[in-house]
């Protein structure tokens, strides 16, 4: 998990394209809702920010 | 929610949404809420509608969590009256959860209030915070438009109506008129009529449905107010701003239930009271409010009610006939302009949206204007204006009828030759150069201008032509369109600094004298070239209203084909010369801003040219 975060999500959720963009930040709040003990963190929420 | 992208500003709102939607996540968002919360603010004003929308129920949550304070919330009320419909009500949601029925406020929740009184809690709450707003009822209505969809106190006709027949209530008469207000509006909601101007302007088409829960509404209002709307009626009988909106409810009420409910004395009764306040009120508000109700009645009431409706209309005619015979024998004995005054705006009224028949007062009324000289203003407007539409409904029955009697035809010329002679004189009197710059007589000068160009149009040739009835076809002279012609710069060329009060009225009768000009050259009663280049000089002096008028004037004569070059041409030299002219020996700051008038003007046109030719 927190491979496809640092080497895939932090990447992706600056690409160009806004679709990309508004993926990357959807499933980021599926994660967080779903894994709250690992994604609900300031470290991953500023992402949201 | 920095993203330059709509979408994905939206989706982290969602995102966020979900989280603060679970109160377990919400300690672990305290430093992120302390970082950002101002941003998710900030959000609620975004460009992007959807995005402010969802933003405004994230606000709504960080609410709910205590997360921040109604004080954090700043600027974000001033969107109850923003243009997008959808934020206006997602911030109107707000108001209702956090204002009025104080859901997240644990020591007053919904649960506590939710006893008999809770609409009563919910108005009085409502009640102030429309004290709050500036005293203007458009105000006022968006912010009820907002709440409506999720206040039920709003439709609890019982409720209201108690508040503001209740004696011994605290509440300021300021707020009862507020009060009033919020159920008219709330009325008009609930039988699917539209408060607040839409934006798009459309027809709107409900579903069977929709209909069937705006009749049953209609039902509500009605069975609420039958017996205790001749009791309101009687409380604020006094009070215009109250009653004025309170005698428009009749509309949407369903008076075939006075029928079947035997209710047929209240039914009597309130329109016994609006005949009585029709004679007590001599303001445009309450009169229109009044016809239209005893218009309403007369159609929609049942059997024996609309008879009643019927006889109380006439019996209102009679008394304003008479009520102005007086008037006028009072007037030409030297006495007060008053009650001629009064009684010829309820005539107005009354002309306005039905013929009633002032034959005996006719030639009174003639008689006046002739006599008396030296009457106020607005009273020979009235009398002008009364005479009009007398000769406009004449007219009417007149094409209407299969065959026309030689006797009624003679009556109709005798009442346009009269009227036309009047307004003639009054051309002649405004126009005098002795009365120029004269502001007091802009307001008759207006209306004279618009019955004139009302009355040439009515009576054109082209409109009976080939219709045996060409002796009612008219054409002015160039003598009285000479005089009309400079009416019209006159009224358009009144000064620009006015009061901030009068500005409005100022442009109404722009727009006014303006729509009577065009309106002659549509229906071609004067030469093309005659008023065109006139008009499009004022293209733009006088803000929007007029502008546009100017607008749909350009577009018709591009659609007839005439020679925009040649008549922008005269407009660009008219606006000139009226610089020149009026700048002679005015200051130097005067004379810049008139230049640049003119240079305004000449883009414009030049503007317009090309969009035109392309």
């Amino acid at each position: 998990m927190g491979k496809i975060f640092t080497e895939l999500f932090v990447h992706r959720y600056r690409d160009l394209d806004p679709n990309i963009r508004m993926s990357c930040i959807e499933s980021l709040g599926v994660w967080i809702l779903s894994y709250p003990s690992i994604f609900l963190k300031d470290v991953y929420l500023k992402y949201l920010g | 929610m920095n993203d330059k992208n709509a979408g994905v500003r939206k989706t982290s709102i969602i995102a966020l949404q979900n989280l603060y939607e679970m109160d377990e996540n919400v300690p672990s968002l305290g430093l992120f809420t302390e970082r950002f919360s101002g941003r998710m603010i900030e959000l609620a004003d975004d460009i992007d509608v959807d995005v402010a929308v969802q933003a405004i129920g994230l606000v709504k949550q960080l609410i709910k969590h205590q997360l921040i304070t109604g004080d954090d919330l700043g600027n974000l009320y001033n969107l109850l009256t923003d243009d997008p419909p959808e934020i206006r009500h997602a911030i109107g949601a707000l108001v209702y959860d956090y204002l009025i029925a104080k859901k997240f406020n644990s020591s007053e929740s919904e649960s506590r209030g939710e006893d008999d009184n809770s609409s009563k809690i919910h108005l009085e709450r409502m009640l102030r915070i429309l004290d709050e707003f500036p005293p203007n009822p458009i105000l006022i209505t968006y912010m009820i438009d907002d709440v409506w969809d999720y206040m039920k106190a709003m439709k609890d006709w019982k409720c209201i109506i108690s508040m503001l027949l209740d004696e011994n209530s605290s509440i300021t008469n300021e707020s009862k008129t507020n009060l009033v207000r919020l159920m008219c509006a709330s009325v008009k909601k609930a039988v699917g009529e539209k408060i607040v101007p839409a934006i798009d302007n459309r027809k709107q088409y409900y579903n069977k449905a929709q209909k069937e829960v705006f009749e049953n509404n209609e039902r509500d209002i009605t069975i609420a107010m039958m017996e205790s709307y001749p009791l309101l009626l009687q409380k604020f009988i006094s009070d215009e701003a109250k009653v004025s909106l309170l005698v428009e409810i009749v509309l949407f009420m369903n008076l075939e239930l006075y029928s079947l409910k035997r209710q047929e004395q209240n039914f009597k009764n309130f329109l016994q009271l609006i005949k009585d306040l029709f004679f007590k009120h001599g303001d445009k508000d309450p009169l229109r409010a009044c016809v239209k109700a005893i218009n309403f009645c007369c159609v929609e009431g049942r059997g024996e009610l609309q008879d009643v409706a019927r006889n109380n209309l006439k019996e209102l005619e009679d008394l304003i006939i008479d009520n102005l015979e007086s008037a006028i024998r009072e007037v030409k004995a030297g006495g007060d302009e008053y009650s001629l005054l009064v009684n010829l705006r309820r005539l107005y009224e009354l002309q306005l949206s039905r013929y009633v028949p002032i034959d005996n007062l006719y030639e009174d009324i003639v008689m006046v204007l002739c006599d008396v000289r030296n009457m106020e203003d607005e009273v020979v407007g009235l009398l002008l204006q009364n005479l009009h539409f007398d000769l406009a409904w004449s007219l009417k029955f007149v094409l209407d009828k299969e065959s026309v009697s030689d006797a009624s035809l003679k009556t109709l010329l005798s009442k346009r030759d009269t009227l036309l002679q009047e307004l003639e004189y009054f051309v002649n009197l405004v126009t005098d150069d002795s009365n120029e710059g004269d502001k007091s007589g802009s307001e008759l000068g207006g209306r004279v201008c618009t019955m004139l160009a009302e009355t040439w149009c009515l009576f054109r040739m082209t409109n009976f032509s080939k219709t045996g009835l060409e002796r009612l076809g008219y054409r002015p002279n160039a003598y009285v369109l000479q005089k009309f012609i400079k009416l019209c710069q006159q009224q358009l060329n009144v000064s620009d600094e006015v009061e901030d009060d009068d500005v409005n009225k100022e442009e109404t009768n722009r727009c006014a004298v303006l729509v009577g000009a065009c309106k002659l050259i549509y229906t071609a009663v004067v030469p093309k070239d005659y008023l065109a280049p006139e008009i499009i000089s004022h293209f733009v002096m006088h803000g929007t209203g007029v502008a546009e008028i100017v607008k749909y004037l350009i577009t018709f004569l591009k659609k007839r084909k005439d020679d925009l070059a040649a008549i922008f041409l005269e407009a660009l030299k008219k606006a000139y010369h009226r610089h020149t002219v009026d700048n002679s020996g005015n200051d130097d700051i005067s004379s810049e801003n008139s230049f640049s008038e003119c240079k305004n003007l000449a883009v414009q046109i030049n503007t317009t040219y090309i969009v035109n030719l392309a």
